[in-house]
């Protein structure tokens, strides 16, 4: 039954994520993007991670998405993607060495002996629920967590100090004029 | 406390009533939204002073929605020539799931429930919030000024309004200390005084604060669910009806549906999380099962939903944006730090 | 990691980061009441809590050592502490009229400038690679908005962009080995790692080679090492100068003293397996950052592909695996990045039309208008060559050294070899500022007394460290072999 689900999933994802890359229109792109996560929140839940797969719906689905879709559609990026792209020799380079990659490792990641952690967490039941996972974050981890807020603010104030501008409108014989400049 | 199941006796697994629940659900829905939609003619009638339907099917014109709903039905389903078809088609689907899915977490009776999941309450703001790419696809894939012009109000307006919705959500968690709907509705029977009163519900629990979480919530799903005060998406006077401009028929109906099933369901959550859900508002009432009164509550939700719809005039996009971070933002912040340090001063 | 970990240790052990941040944000409070276009005062303000921070870690922690789980306090992040707060106290000195002249936002600017050292910070004390990242992430993330603050610039903002998606781009490799090492040793602690590597150190799998392959990818980004070192010019360009010093400095600094403590801390055992891939990639990026630095005809340009070549003498040392390599390295962090905020000031200085050109020809005849100014030029630019008697000289003759002394035969002849191109370069803005003719029409060069004194003490760190060397390189090697490893 898992084993079904876990097949389904990941083809989802691995489905969706080659439609991200080889849509040529970026509205579509971004809405295969939203299935792909939904298929790797899929695979979170197979894990237990309850918790974490309504995160990545919640933020990335419902919120990063929504921006991007957002920025994609105003800027109306379709009329750009007509032109040809690439050459053939560079995209079958490309190829040959993403392939070779993809080899390496698949065979790899097949061959290697995991850590054993990994499967005691896995059969826990209980160990990615929000109670878990908070009380984690708010002991041995806060001063890390503390961190990603640190990196957060960071992120807003690199925002304003990149858009802040000062916009002035007037109205001149009728006419709204209307005047951008930097805010020091 | 385990999940009721009729279909123990004949010993089939909980999964076969899930699936019975889902239909049930889906049938619930409907049903409600054809209520629904003639609740709202009576009530705007009222509120306008005229009769609202009052010839089909004979007394009060009942059957109106019904024949409005087969006529939807009915008729020719048209795509614009230059629309995205796919994505056209693929959206009234992807907003009605994603409302739909909301249900299955919501619990009818204190065990009456699709399914009890430990993450109950974030399931659904993280459902909710995928309702939003349904609503942009079909503006964009309608090809059309308006729709795009509704969707993109739409989208951000629904946004930006989640943060409130999700920060209020959480003072009714932090008091239980569960994200379960089931654990929330149980930790609503017992508190202050006497068990099994009203004032156990998390409305009254922590007097000012929670019960401005409440109305901040209500306020701010009303803006999600995208109805009057805070109907810019679908503001008919500019925009014909925002992202629906161009859908006919079965998959207008969708739409429509979307929408009374949402109201419905900002209902649901709001008395769930604040009103008790299913709990009798006094222990000589507990006669009345408890699915009565989860409909009761949500009903007078309901009701209040579309008396402010025909009250209220329409905001205007700036005075939405002004609301919702600079008022309704700020208050749920500053709700949310007072409870979280009652918690756990009383937790010490 | 099954017991919990005091959270007050974890505090201390940041305490420096978080007096750092704490000042920040004092000041992005104070600015609230500040009249606009006060830079003087603001940077006052900056410098004044800078010196504050400098202080506490000087005299009250210096003397203490912590060490957790996923941070700990010691000589080597000490250290690394001290030089980010000197390169920022100098980027406050040195960056005065650049800012009057351009209208660039300094409070925002200066706010992202303390959170990317603490950033810095953070990254060194780590004791741990998600920890590390996060800080690596932090510094950054400042770094790839302050590449484009000059909005307006069509290179500030392709500088910024490439910086942006080439540095989300290796933090992929980073966190993809990452991911792949807590696979395989089933954590992310450095100490932990290492006993990991000691229990299974003859049969490490493949997986192992790709996970550490990514993270040296990862780190190969931020050192602009040579395959992967295609954002720094055009970053480097784009930028305000004042902040392509700084990039120069605290980010390059942060990168090697993490990579190293990483190579003690995490990968004792394995070291040696890297040397070839370091031997390779530093040969590279030595050769092309001295060959096409030699094309440029923009001193900004010239800098930054200078700036890669130093990475690559840098890498050098790392290929030594010595104590003695290391301390050379961190005594040449602290040269390369004095010399190197000093000598873009004069940049962006003698470059008085607005982010222009930065032409070789704007030195002509600077010695006989500015005498004072131009020998500074002169006596950095020497610096950066590594003639004597500049710490310049002195740092490249020990990661030399110390190349010699671990039969890196070749390594230290290529070192040599380009060093010695790269003397026409540097020496290329002496000729121009001595022996060209000063032109006819010429503008004054405004500076002030901040700027001439940050220019004064740069060029006494440079010229103490030529004449006392020895010194200094016992102090290094000090932070080296004090590193706190699971005690």
């Amino acid at each position: 039954m898992i084993k079904i689900a876990f097949i389904i999933l990941s083809l989802i994802s691995i489905f969706s994520a080659l439609m991200v890359i080889s849509r040529k229109n970026p509205v579509a792109s971004v809405l295969w993007l939203v299935f792909h996560f939904f298929g790797i929140a899929g695979l979170y839940v197979l894990l237990g991670a309850h918790f974490l797969a309504a995160v990545q719906i919640i933020v990335y689905a419902g919120a990063i998405m929504v921006l991007f879709l957002f920025v994609v559609m105003m800027l109306n990026l379709n009329l750009v993607n007509n032109e040809k792209r690439g050459k053939i020799i560079g995209k079958s380079i490309g190829a040959v060495v993403s392939g070779l990659v993809l080899v390496l490792f698949t065979y790899s990641i097949r061959t290697t002996k995991w850590n054993e952690l990994f499967f005691n967490q896995v059969t826990d039941q209980e160990w990615g629920t929000a109670v878990k996972l908070g009380s984690l974050l708010f002991s041995n981890w806060l001063v890390p967590f503390q961190i990603v807020g640190i990196l957060l603010f960071a992120a807003v104030i690199g925002v304003v100090a990149l858009m802040k501008r000062k916009i002035t409108r007037k109205v001149e014989n009728g006419i709204v004029i209307t005047q951008e400049e930097d805010v020091a | 406390m385990s999940q009721f199941n009729p279909l123990e006796a004949f010993n089939l697994p909980i999964v076969y009533w899930q699936i019975i629940w889902a239909g049930i659900i889906v049938a619930f829905v409907t049903v409600f939204a054809l209520f629904a939609v003639y609740l709202e003619r009576k009530i705007s009638a009222y509120a306008q002073d005229r009769m609202g339907p009052m010839e089909t099917g004979g007394w009060q014109g009942w059957a109106q929605t019904i024949a409005d709903a087969l006529k939807l039905l009915l008729k020719e389903d048209i795509i614009p020539e230059l629309a995205d078809r796919r994505l056209f088609k693929l959206a009234p689907y992807i907003v009605f799931a994603g409302s739909l899915g909301v249900m299955a977490v919501i619990p009818f009776g204190v065990n009456l429930i699709g399914t009890d999941l430990n993450i109950g309450l974030y399931f659904i703001l993280a459902l909710s919030s995928t309702v939003v790419i349904g609503i942009l696809m079909a503006g964009w894939a309608s090809n059309n000024k308006w729709a795009l012009y509704g969707a993109m109000r739409s989208a951000a307006q629904m946004v930006s309004y989640e943060i409130p919705i999700g920060l209020s959500l959480m003072l009714p968690v932090l008091l239980t200390g569960s994200l379960s709907m089931i654990d929330i509705t149980n930790a609503q029977k017992s508190g202050i005084l006497a068990d099994g009163y009203f004032w156990n519900w998390y409305i009254f629990r922590v007097p000012p604060f929670t019960l401005i979480a409440f109305i901040l919530y209500f306020w701010a799903s009303l803006a999600e669910t995208n109805r009057t005060p805070f109907d810019i998406p679908e503001a008919e006077s500019e925009l014909v009806s925002g992202y629906h401009t161009e859908y006919t028929g079965i998959r207008f109906a969708m739409f429509f549906l979307a929408e009374y099933a949402n109201m419905f369901i900002v209902a649901a959550i709001a008395s769930v999380v604040f009103l008790g859900g299913p709990l009798a508002p006094a222990p000589w009432l507990n006669w009345i099962p408890g699915p009565i009164w989860m409909l009761l509550k949500s009903l007078v939700l309901v009701f209040i939903q579309m008396w402010l719809r025909w009250t209220l005039p329409r905001v205007r996009v700036d005075q939405l944006m002004h609301i919702c971070w600079k008022i309704f933002l700020p208050l749920a912040l500053v709700n949310f730090i007072v409870i979280a340090t009652l918690v756990v001063l009383w937790q010490k | 990691m099954n017991s919990t970990i005091d959270i007050l240790d974890q505090v201390n052990a940041n305490l420096p980061t978080i007096i750092l941040l704490s000042f920040a944000l004092l000041m992005l409070l104070i600015d609230l009441f500040l009249p606009k276009r006060n830079h003087l005062f603001r940077s006052l303000l900056a410098i004044g809590s800078l010196c504050i921070v400098y202080l506490v870690v000087k005299l009250l922690l210096q003397e203490k050592t912590v060490y957790t789980y996923f941070f700990s306090l010691d000589s080597f992040s000490y250290f690394f502490h001290i030089l980010f707060i000197t390169v920022l106290v100098f980027t406050f000195l040195l960056s005065g009229p650049y800012f009057e002249r351009t209208k660039i936002k300094f409070p925002e600017t200066s706010l992202l400038l303390f959170f990317s050292t603490a950033g810095a910070m953070i990254m060194i004390s780590a004791n741990d690679l998600i920890v590390m990242f996060l800080g690596l992430e932090l510094m950054s993330i400042c770094l790839y908005v302050l590449a484009g603050m000059l909005r307006k610039r069509v290179q500030s903002n392709e500088g910024a962009l490439k910086y942006f998606l080439l540095g989300a781009f290796s933090s992929g490799f980073l966190l993809y080995g990452i991911t792949l090492f807590y696979g395989i040793t089933g954590s992310t602690n450095y100490s932990e790692v290492n006993q990991w590597i000691s229990q299974t150190s003859n049969k490490l799998s493949l997986t192992f080679w790709i996970g550490a392959g990514l993270i040296l990818i990862g780190f190969f980004f931020k050192f602009a090492s040579v395959p992967f070192h295609f954002w720094s010019p055009d970053a480097y360009e784009g930028a305000p100068t004042p902040i392509t010093a700084f990039f120069s400095a605290t980010p390059k600094a942060a990168a090697f003293g993490t990579f190293i403590k990483i190579l003690i801390v995490a990968f004792p055992l394995v070291v040696s397996d890297f040397e070839l891939i370091l031997k390779i990639i530093a040969i590279a990026t030595m050769g092309i950052g001295n060959f096409v630095a030699l094309q440029q005809k923009s001193v900004k340009r010239m800098l930054a592909y200078s700036s890669i070549s130093h990475a690559g003498y840098l890498m050098v040392a790392l290929v030594v695996k010595s104590n003695l390599g290391y301390s050379s390295i961190l005594l040449y962090l602290i040269v390369y990045s004095v010399t190197n905020l000093g000598a873009f000031t004069i940049a962006y200085l003698v470059n008085r039309k607005n982010e222009g050109s930065y032409s070789y020809e704007d030195y002509n005849g600077l010695a006989t208008k500015y005498p004072v100014l131009a020998m500074f030029m002169a006596l950095f630019m020497i610096s950066l060559a590594g003639i004597p008697p500049t710490g310049g000289f002195f740092v490249k003759y020990y990661i030399f050294y110390s190349a010699l002394k671990a039969d890196q035969l070749l390594l230290a002849i290529l070192m040599a070899l380009f060093s010695a191109i790269s003397v026409y370069y540097y020496l290329k803005v002496i000729v121009h500022m001595y022996m060209k003719p000063l032109p006819d029409s010429y503008e004054t060069i405004k500076s002030d007394t901040h700027v001439t004194m940050g220019l004064i003490f740069s060029s006494l760190i440079i010229i103490i460290i030529g004449v006392a060397p020895s010194f200094w390189l016992t102090l290094t090697n000090r932070s080296v072999s004090n590193i706190l490893i699971n005690p």
